[in-house]
Protein backbone atom coordinates (compact mmCIF):
# COMPACT_ATOMS: atom_id res chain seq x y z
CA UNK A 1 0.00 0.00 0.00
CA UNK A 2 1.28 3.60 -0.82
CA UNK A 3 1.69 5.40 2.04
CA UNK A 4 1.09 9.55 1.72
CA UNK A 5 4.20 11.25 3.15
CA UNK A 6 2.31 12.00 5.99
CA UNK A 7 1.15 8.73 7.05
CA UNK A 8 4.22 8.12 9.43
CA UNK A 9 4.34 10.65 12.39
CA UNK A 10 7.29 12.90 12.52
CA UNK A 11 10.36 11.85 14.77
CA UNK A 12 9.04 14.13 17.93
CA UNK A 13 5.55 12.74 18.22
CA UNK A 14 7.20 9.34 17.42
CA UNK A 15 9.55 9.75 20.35
CA UNK A 16 6.97 10.92 22.81
CA UNK A 17 4.97 7.58 21.82
CA UNK A 18 7.53 5.92 22.54
CA UNK A 19 7.81 6.99 25.26
CA UNK A 20 4.52 6.94 26.46
CA UNK A 21 3.69 4.06 29.73
CA UNK A 22 2.39 1.48 28.57
CA UNK A 23 1.57 -0.22 32.33
CA UNK A 24 -1.13 1.25 34.64
CA UNK A 25 -2.17 0.34 37.51
CA UNK A 26 -5.49 -0.96 37.93
CA UNK A 27 -7.97 0.63 40.72
CA UNK A 28 -8.17 -1.84 43.65
CA UNK A 29 -11.11 -4.17 43.65
CA UNK A 30 -11.72 -4.71 39.68
CA UNK A 31 -10.19 -7.75 40.76
CA UNK A 32 -12.76 -8.95 43.11
CA UNK A 33 -15.74 -7.86 41.37
CA UNK A 34 -14.12 -9.96 38.33
CA UNK A 35 -14.11 -12.54 40.32
CA UNK A 36 -17.54 -12.27 41.90
CA UNK A 37 -19.29 -11.90 38.30
CA UNK A 38 -17.67 -15.13 37.22
CA UNK A 39 -18.52 -17.18 40.38
CA UNK A 40 -22.34 -15.50 40.15
CA UNK A 41 -22.50 -16.55 36.67
CA UNK A 42 -21.10 -20.34 37.51
CA UNK A 43 -23.70 -20.59 39.98
CA UNK A 44 -26.63 -19.26 37.90
CA UNK A 45 -25.35 -21.82 35.00
CA UNK A 46 -25.82 -24.42 37.52
CA UNK A 47 -29.27 -23.49 38.16
CA UNK A 48 -29.86 -23.14 34.85
CA UNK A 49 -28.49 -26.41 33.94
CA UNK A 50 -30.57 -28.16 36.40
CA UNK A 51 -33.88 -26.07 35.77
CA UNK A 52 -33.16 -27.32 32.09
CA UNK A 53 -33.16 -30.50 32.91
CA UNK A 54 -36.28 -30.87 35.08
CA UNK A 55 -38.14 -28.87 32.56
CA UNK A 56 -36.97 -31.62 29.94
CA UNK A 57 -38.14 -34.24 32.08
CA UNK A 58 -41.64 -32.67 32.64
CA UNK A 59 -42.24 -32.55 28.89
CA UNK A 60 -41.02 -35.91 28.24
CA UNK A 61 -43.04 -37.54 30.38
CA UNK A 62 -46.23 -35.57 29.63
CA UNK A 63 -45.38 -36.02 25.67
CA UNK A 64 -46.43 -32.26 25.59
CA UNK A 65 -43.50 -30.85 23.53
CA UNK A 66 -44.84 -32.13 19.99
CA UNK A 67 -48.60 -30.87 20.73
CA UNK A 68 -47.83 -27.35 21.92
CA UNK A 69 -49.57 -25.05 20.30
CA UNK A 70 -48.22 -22.36 17.91
CA UNK A 71 -49.34 -18.72 19.59
CA UNK A 72 -47.33 -17.04 16.66
CA UNK A 73 -50.58 -16.74 13.98
CA UNK A 74 -52.93 -15.68 16.71
CA UNK A 75 -50.94 -13.43 18.58
CA UNK A 76 -51.28 -9.53 19.15
CA UNK A 77 -47.86 -9.01 17.77
CA UNK A 78 -48.58 -10.56 14.05
CA UNK A 79 -51.86 -8.66 14.04
CA UNK A 80 -51.34 -5.30 14.80
CA UNK A 81 -47.40 -5.04 13.27
CA UNK A 82 -47.45 -7.47 10.19
CA UNK A 83 -47.50 -4.52 8.65
CA UNK A 84 -44.31 -3.15 9.44
CA UNK A 85 -42.34 -6.03 8.67
CA UNK A 86 -41.48 -5.53 5.51
CA UNK A 87 -38.40 -4.79 4.09
CA UNK A 88 -40.20 -1.21 3.36
CA UNK A 89 -38.56 -0.36 7.23
CA UNK A 90 -35.62 0.37 5.18
CA UNK A 91 -35.22 4.08 4.17
CA UNK A 92 -35.35 3.96 0.28
CA UNK A 93 -33.47 7.59 0.45
CA UNK A 94 -30.19 6.69 1.06
CA UNK A 95 -27.02 8.52 -0.07
CA UNK A 96 -25.09 7.28 -2.39
CA UNK A 97 -22.31 6.71 0.13
CA UNK A 98 -24.70 4.28 1.87
CA UNK A 99 -25.88 2.56 -1.22
CA UNK A 100 -21.85 1.48 -1.90
CA UNK A 101 -21.73 0.01 1.14
CA UNK A 102 -22.17 -3.49 0.47
CA UNK A 103 -23.67 -3.74 4.67
CA UNK A 104 -26.57 -2.08 3.02
CA UNK A 105 -28.12 -4.74 0.66
CA UNK A 106 -26.40 -7.41 3.56
CA UNK A 107 -29.28 -5.86 6.41
CA UNK A 108 -32.09 -6.23 3.94
CA UNK A 109 -30.95 -9.34 3.10
CA UNK A 110 -30.53 -10.27 6.61
CA UNK A 111 -34.37 -8.84 7.66
CA UNK A 112 -36.01 -10.70 4.81
CA UNK A 113 -34.18 -14.07 5.71
CA UNK A 114 -35.36 -13.34 9.15
CA UNK A 115 -39.03 -13.05 8.09
CA UNK A 116 -39.06 -15.75 6.02
CA UNK A 117 -37.94 -18.05 9.19
CA UNK A 118 -40.81 -16.96 11.00
CA UNK A 119 -43.17 -18.40 8.58
CA UNK A 120 -41.43 -21.30 9.16
CA UNK A 121 -42.98 -23.09 12.47
CA UNK A 122 -40.35 -25.22 12.86
CA UNK A 123 -37.79 -22.46 13.19
CA UNK A 124 -39.76 -19.75 14.78
CA UNK A 125 -41.34 -22.12 17.22
CA UNK A 126 -40.00 -20.85 20.47
CA UNK A 127 -39.70 -17.58 19.78
CA UNK A 128 -40.95 -15.14 21.91
CA UNK A 129 -43.23 -12.17 20.66
CA UNK A 130 -40.92 -10.22 22.45
CA UNK A 131 -38.46 -11.19 20.85
CA UNK A 132 -40.00 -10.75 17.73
CA UNK A 133 -40.83 -6.95 18.44
CA UNK A 134 -37.23 -6.18 19.29
CA UNK A 135 -35.80 -7.35 16.41
CA UNK A 136 -38.06 -4.52 14.80
CA UNK A 137 -37.65 -2.15 17.09
CA UNK A 138 -34.00 -2.14 16.31
CA UNK A 139 -34.33 -1.96 13.05
CA UNK A 140 -36.43 1.04 13.06
CA UNK A 141 -34.44 2.67 15.39
CA UNK A 142 -31.02 2.16 13.70
CA UNK A 143 -33.62 3.81 10.27
CA UNK A 144 -34.62 6.89 12.65
CA UNK A 145 -30.54 7.27 13.28
CA UNK A 146 -29.54 7.07 10.05
CA UNK A 147 -32.39 9.45 8.85
CA UNK A 148 -31.25 11.98 11.86
CA UNK A 149 -27.41 11.62 10.24
CA UNK A 150 -28.68 11.95 6.88
CA UNK A 151 -30.80 15.24 7.61
CA UNK A 152 -27.27 16.73 9.16
CA UNK A 153 -24.94 15.75 6.47
CA UNK A 154 -27.66 17.80 4.29
CA UNK A 155 -27.48 20.76 6.62
CA UNK A 156 -23.62 20.79 7.68
CA UNK A 157 -22.82 19.83 3.37
CA UNK A 158 -19.76 22.41 3.57
CA UNK A 159 -18.30 21.14 6.21
CA UNK A 160 -15.77 18.61 5.16
CA UNK A 161 -14.67 17.52 8.70
CA UNK A 162 -18.02 17.30 9.71
CA UNK A 163 -19.37 15.53 6.96
CA UNK A 164 -16.41 13.11 7.41
CA UNK A 165 -17.55 12.18 11.33
CA UNK A 166 -21.04 11.61 10.33
CA UNK A 167 -20.07 9.76 7.31
CA UNK A 168 -18.43 7.28 10.05
CA UNK A 169 -21.32 7.27 12.03
CA UNK A 170 -23.65 5.97 8.93
CA UNK A 171 -20.76 2.97 8.66
CA UNK A 172 -20.72 2.34 11.79
CA UNK A 173 -24.73 2.35 11.96
CA UNK A 174 -25.33 0.53 9.26
CA UNK A 175 -22.78 -2.58 10.76
CA UNK A 176 -24.56 -2.09 14.41
CA UNK A 177 -27.57 -3.06 12.24
CA UNK A 178 -26.16 -6.05 10.12
CA UNK A 179 -24.78 -7.31 13.62
CA UNK A 180 -28.29 -7.21 15.30
CA UNK A 181 -29.85 -8.83 12.30
CA UNK A 182 -27.00 -11.67 12.11
CA UNK A 183 -27.38 -11.90 16.09
CA UNK A 184 -30.88 -12.53 15.88
CA UNK A 185 -31.18 -14.50 12.91
CA UNK A 186 -28.40 -16.97 14.48
CA UNK A 187 -30.74 -16.93 18.34
CA UNK A 188 -33.80 -17.95 16.01
CA UNK A 189 -32.08 -21.25 15.40
CA UNK A 190 -30.94 -21.41 19.05
CA UNK A 191 -34.02 -21.13 20.73
CA UNK B 1 6.74 -12.35 29.87
CA UNK B 2 6.48 -16.07 31.32
CA UNK B 3 4.88 -18.58 29.68
CA UNK B 4 0.54 -18.63 29.89
CA UNK B 5 0.01 -21.56 28.16
CA UNK B 6 -0.05 -23.56 31.78
CA UNK B 7 -1.89 -20.67 33.37
CA UNK B 8 -4.90 -20.70 30.90
CA UNK B 9 -5.44 -24.56 30.86
CA UNK B 10 -5.83 -24.63 34.53
CA UNK B 11 -7.83 -21.45 34.59
CA UNK B 12 -10.07 -23.17 31.72
CA UNK B 13 -10.20 -26.19 34.22
CA UNK B 14 -11.60 -23.65 37.06
CA UNK B 15 -8.41 -22.20 38.68
CA UNK B 16 -9.07 -19.12 40.22
CA UNK B 17 -6.05 -18.95 41.43
CA UNK B 18 -4.33 -19.50 37.69
CA UNK B 19 -6.67 -16.89 36.27
CA UNK B 20 -5.91 -14.73 39.54
CA UNK B 21 -2.21 -14.49 38.15
CA UNK B 22 -2.99 -13.84 34.83
CA UNK B 23 -4.65 -10.83 35.99
CA UNK B 24 -2.08 -9.46 37.67
CA UNK B 25 0.53 -10.31 34.59
CA UNK B 26 -1.50 -8.75 32.08
CA UNK B 27 -4.48 -6.27 33.92
CA UNK B 28 -1.84 -3.01 33.83
CA UNK B 29 -1.43 -3.08 30.29
CA UNK B 30 -4.69 -4.00 29.29
CA UNK B 31 -5.62 -0.88 31.94
CA UNK B 32 -2.97 1.53 29.97
CA UNK B 33 -4.57 0.76 26.81
CA UNK B 34 -8.36 1.42 28.13
CA UNK B 35 -7.37 4.46 29.59
CA UNK B 36 -5.99 5.54 26.72
CA UNK B 37 -8.82 4.66 24.79
CA UNK B 38 -11.39 5.83 26.62
CA UNK B 39 -10.22 9.09 28.34
CA UNK B 40 -11.89 8.21 31.65
CA UNK B 41 -10.10 6.37 34.49
CA UNK B 42 -13.48 5.44 36.05
CA UNK B 43 -14.71 3.78 32.31
CA UNK B 44 -12.02 1.99 31.60
CA UNK B 45 -11.66 0.65 35.18
CA UNK B 46 -15.31 -0.91 34.32
CA UNK B 47 -14.22 -2.01 30.83
CA UNK B 48 -11.29 -3.86 32.29
CA UNK B 49 -13.81 -5.89 34.75
CA UNK B 50 -15.42 -6.76 31.33
CA UNK B 51 -12.63 -7.70 29.56
CA UNK B 52 -11.29 -10.03 32.42
CA UNK B 53 -15.33 -11.84 32.99
CA UNK B 54 -15.70 -11.88 29.11
CA UNK B 55 -11.90 -13.52 28.56
CA UNK B 56 -12.35 -15.89 31.42
CA UNK B 57 -16.05 -16.93 29.74
CA UNK B 58 -13.82 -17.46 26.61
CA UNK B 59 -10.71 -19.43 28.27
CA UNK B 60 -12.10 -22.95 26.57
CA UNK B 61 -11.82 -21.19 23.17
CA UNK B 62 -8.45 -19.79 23.64
CA UNK B 63 -6.34 -22.20 21.34
CA UNK B 64 -2.97 -20.40 21.70
CA UNK B 65 -2.60 -19.30 17.64
CA UNK B 66 -2.05 -15.25 19.21
CA UNK B 67 -0.11 -14.24 22.23
CA UNK B 68 -2.27 -14.10 25.69
CA UNK B 69 -1.91 -10.74 26.06
CA UNK B 70 -2.85 -9.95 21.73
CA UNK B 71 -6.08 -11.58 22.96
CA UNK B 72 -6.85 -9.84 25.71
CA UNK B 73 -5.92 -6.82 24.07
CA UNK B 74 -8.88 -7.37 21.33
CA UNK B 75 -11.22 -8.42 23.63
CA UNK B 76 -10.35 -5.02 25.81
CA UNK B 77 -10.52 -3.48 22.42
CA UNK B 78 -13.89 -4.99 21.49
CA UNK B 79 -15.06 -4.14 24.85
CA UNK B 80 -14.40 -0.35 24.04
CA UNK B 81 -15.93 -0.45 20.98
CA UNK B 82 -19.38 -1.88 21.94
CA UNK B 83 -19.73 0.84 24.10
CA UNK B 84 -18.94 3.31 21.78
CA UNK B 85 -21.96 1.88 19.45
CA UNK B 86 -23.79 2.00 22.70
CA UNK B 87 -23.23 5.97 23.18
CA UNK B 88 -24.18 6.52 18.91
CA UNK B 89 -27.30 4.53 19.34
CA UNK B 90 -28.56 6.82 22.38
CA UNK B 91 -28.26 9.50 20.51
CA UNK B 92 -25.97 9.68 17.13
CA UNK B 93 -26.74 12.96 16.47
CA UNK B 94 -25.87 14.72 19.62
CA UNK B 95 -22.56 12.52 19.82
CA UNK B 96 -21.74 14.14 16.67
CA UNK B 97 -21.74 17.45 17.25
CA UNK B 98 -20.17 16.92 20.63
CA UNK B 99 -17.23 15.14 18.96
CA UNK B 100 -16.98 18.03 16.44
CA UNK B 101 -16.95 20.08 19.13
CA UNK B 102 -13.94 18.67 20.89
CA UNK B 103 -11.93 18.38 17.77
CA UNK B 104 -12.37 22.15 17.19
CA UNK B 105 -11.50 23.12 20.61
CA UNK B 106 -8.54 20.91 20.39
CA UNK B 107 -7.85 22.89 17.17
CA UNK B 108 -8.23 26.16 18.87
CA UNK B 109 -7.31 25.58 22.40
CA UNK B 110 -4.00 24.65 22.16
CA UNK B 111 -2.18 23.53 25.36
CA UNK B 112 -1.43 25.51 28.31
CA UNK B 113 2.03 25.82 28.35
CA UNK B 114 2.08 24.95 32.25
CA UNK B 115 0.90 21.85 31.85
CA UNK B 116 3.73 20.90 29.06
CA UNK B 117 3.89 18.48 26.52
CA UNK B 118 1.00 15.67 27.90
CA UNK B 119 0.87 13.59 24.88
CA UNK B 120 -1.80 11.29 26.71
CA UNK B 121 -3.90 14.36 28.01
CA UNK B 122 -3.56 15.59 24.27
CA UNK B 123 -4.84 11.56 23.14
CA UNK B 124 -7.23 12.12 24.83
CA UNK B 125 -8.51 15.01 23.85
CA UNK B 126 -9.45 13.37 20.96
CA UNK B 127 -12.64 12.64 19.59
CA UNK B 128 -13.41 9.04 20.66
CA UNK B 129 -13.40 7.48 16.93
CA UNK B 130 -10.57 9.80 16.13
CA UNK B 131 -8.93 8.75 19.47
CA UNK B 132 -9.20 4.74 19.07
CA UNK B 133 -7.93 4.57 15.50
CA UNK B 134 -4.85 6.56 16.49
CA UNK B 135 -4.47 4.22 19.80
CA UNK B 136 -4.86 1.53 17.75
CA UNK B 137 -2.75 2.39 14.84
CA UNK B 138 -0.07 4.17 16.53
CA UNK B 139 0.69 3.42 19.85
CA UNK B 140 -0.32 -0.62 19.68
CA UNK B 141 1.11 -0.75 16.49
CA UNK B 142 -2.35 -2.58 14.49
CA UNK B 143 -2.51 -2.10 11.16
CA UNK B 144 -5.55 -0.50 9.44
CA UNK B 145 -6.29 -4.15 7.82
CA UNK B 146 -6.50 -5.44 11.59
CA UNK B 147 -8.43 -2.46 12.63
CA UNK B 148 -11.30 -1.85 9.86
CA UNK B 149 -13.33 -5.43 10.71
CA UNK B 150 -13.12 -4.30 14.40
CA UNK B 151 -14.32 -1.26 14.35
CA UNK B 152 -16.28 -1.75 11.25
CA UNK B 153 -14.98 1.50 9.58
CA UNK B 154 -13.04 1.33 5.70
CA UNK B 155 -9.27 1.35 6.10
CA UNK B 156 -9.69 4.37 3.75
CA UNK B 157 -11.33 6.35 6.77
CA UNK B 158 -9.12 5.05 9.63
CA UNK B 159 -6.32 6.70 7.50
CA UNK B 160 -7.93 9.56 7.29
CA UNK B 161 -8.54 9.81 11.22
CA UNK B 162 -4.98 9.14 12.06
CA UNK B 163 -4.01 11.32 10.07
CA UNK B 164 -6.24 14.37 11.65
CA UNK B 165 -5.05 12.73 14.76
CA UNK B 166 -1.66 13.32 14.15
CA UNK B 167 -2.34 17.04 12.59
CA UNK B 168 -4.16 17.54 15.76
CA UNK B 169 -0.93 16.56 18.06
CA UNK B 170 1.57 18.11 15.99
CA UNK B 171 -0.22 21.74 16.59
CA UNK B 172 -0.57 20.67 20.17
CA UNK B 173 2.84 20.35 20.14
CA UNK B 174 3.58 23.13 17.75
CA UNK B 175 2.05 25.22 20.75
CA UNK B 176 4.83 24.88 22.61
CA UNK B 177 7.48 27.83 23.42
Amino acid sequence: MTMPPDDAPDTRLASLLDALPREATPPAGVWSRVLAAERARRGRRRLGIGAAAAALAVVAAWGAWPARPLTRATSPFSATVSGDMTPGIFSRAVLPEEARDPRLRAAVQEFEAWQVALTDPRRSFGWPNAARRAVVDAVRDTEAELAAVRAALVVHAGDEARRQILLDHLTTLRALQLEQLQRARVLLDQL
Amino acid sequence: MADDAPLIAAAARGDERAFAVLYERHAPRVFALLRRLTADEELAAEHLQTTFVQAWRALHRFRGDARVETWLHRIAVNVHLAHLRTQLRRSVYELAVAELDAFVGTIAGGVDPALGIDLDRAIAALPPAMRTAFVLHEVQGMSYDEIAPLTGTAPATLRVQVSRARDVLRRRLGDRP
